[in-house]
């Protein structure tokens, strides 16, 4: 009886084993993006010291943003390969007030807890200083909300952008 | 996916080896647990960024504990009475995680929020004396500690950005993997339930303390570490001090733990 019981504990946990429990964060955010996403509402607001906020733009079915496997550009820590030029997106680029800093195609990365999208070198071209984060709002297979601040001059307003997004 | 299988297979062998036990087998609980860490560091930060806002600071932050509580699960084999009735051993894999928010808002309104995340992966090994009513054990813990703090902003309303247009904006980690030592001892309640207490300390960081905690997604000129000093670290435009941050030896402390086991198999 006892060994019936233990055989049955061990097999259980061999069915819990089969589970890539220690896959990192940042391959399975990365695989979950692969594909064609729909941006199905752009909304770019001002935040103002009240609280209150003014909306500059917004924009429904404001076009894709495609994640792709790009040619492998490195290895990092652990042996996990990185991808170069892995992005198209295909949204609006200016509003009528203040740009939307989106880059067309580049590379795009996440943070080790998936709570930051990278566009790397977005902003210029040296190695320090020029990638830009986006804070990730929601992360589901089907959906997710990108946010990106800018802070204006002496912290009066701070734009926020975010895209909304479902997968095709 | 292998070393997973070998462990399971080697807790497994454990639980073939009791035959003769008074009690023993595959066992499942849960642990509620005190674990100390070094703060002080942790709340120089605090300091020196309350005061470096002082003239422009609604809420300041509060201060950071020498302790942190929370519960923990378990799973392994545990025997007393084997070998003779009187050996006792225990073969187990504990998790469990705290979480310490801290805030501050300045004039503005913008808030400044502290995440600090502390999940311990433990493997449990103990070897002593027991019998039929509880057992007495060396312990020794083998303990992978990650911790992490996630900084956000948080503006006037209610946004939460983790972007990098604020420098301190930021997901920090760093892990403190440490060998402790103490004490396990416990009670057999009926034929399945067991009471271990557990103490163990800090004996041993390979390597040393020389690792600090990182943002590693980060990619700017001043220092992606999490600052010891705020003012300095405001002051070190370039990232030229990289010894004003919070390192893995931070978070090295004595853990004292209370539990309830569960044997799965007898």
């Amino acid at each position: 009886m006892n060994l019936r019981l233990s055989f049955i504990g061990l097999a259980i946990m061999l069915l819990f084993s089969g589970c890539d429990l220690f896959e990192a964060p940042k391959e399975r955010y990365i695989s979950k993006m692969l594909g064609t996403w729909d941006i199905t509402e752009l909304n770019h607001i001002s935040i103002l010291q009240n609280g209150t906020t003014q909306t500059l733009l917004r924009q429904e079915n404001a076009g894709t943003f495609v994640a792709f496997k790009g040619p492998v550009c490195g290895e990092g820590l652990g042996g996990a390969l990185t991808y170069c030029n892995d992005f198209t997106y295909n949204g609006p680029i200016s509003g009528p007030i203040r740009a939307v800093p989106m880059p067309r195609q580049g590379s795009f990365s996440v943070d080790a807890a998936a709570k930051r999208v990278i566009f790397i070198l977005s902003e210029c071209s040296s190695l320090i200083g020029c990638d830009r984060a986006w804070t990730v709002e929601k992360n589901t297979a089907q959906e997710q909300v990108w946010s990106y601040y800018k802070v204006g001059p002496n912290e009066v307003y701070t734009d926020k952008l975010t895209l909304k997004m479902q997968k095709q | 996916m292998r070393s997973t299988l070998l462990l399971l297979l080697l807790l497994h062998s454990f639980a073939l080896l009791h035959a003769q036990s008074a009690f023993g087998g595959l066992t499942i609980g849960a642990a509620y647990g005190i674990d100390r860490m070094d703060s002080a560091n942790l709340n120089s930060f605090v300091e020196s960024f309350n005061t470096y806002y002082a003239a422009n600071i609604k809420a300041k932050y509060a201060s950071f504990p020498e302790a942190l509580s929370g519960p923990a699960i378990r799973v392994g084999y545990r025997g007393s009475g084997l070998v003779g009735k009187k050996l006792a051993m225990a073969f187990q894999y504990q998790t469990g995680k705290h979480h310490v928010p801290r805030s501050a808002t300045l004039g503005t309104g913008l808030k400044n929020e502290i995440n600090l995340d502390m999940v311990n992966r433990d493997v449990l090994i103990e070897l002593g004396v027991g019998g039929k009513r509880g057992f007495l054990n060396a312990l020794m813990q083998g303990q992978f500690r990650n911790s992490t703090i996630t900084y956000y902003t948080i503006y006037q309303d209610g946004s939460r950005s983790i972007g990098y247009e604020f420098d301190i904006n930021g997901y920090y980690e760093v892990s403190t993997p440490e060998i402790m030592a103490g004490v396990s001892a416990g009670l057999q309640l009926g034929k399945r339930v067991i009471i271990p207490i557990q103490v163990v300390f800090p004996v041993w960081l390979p390597g040393g303390d020389f690792i600090n905690m990182t943002d590693y997604d980060t990619s700017r000129y001043r220092s992606n570490d999490f600052p010891r000093e705020f003012d300095f670290w405001v002051k070190d435009r370039w990232g030229v001090d990289d010894g004003n941050a919070i390192t893995q030896g931070n978070f090295r402390g004595m853990r004292f733990s209370i539990g309830v086991e569960i044997l799965l198999t007898r």
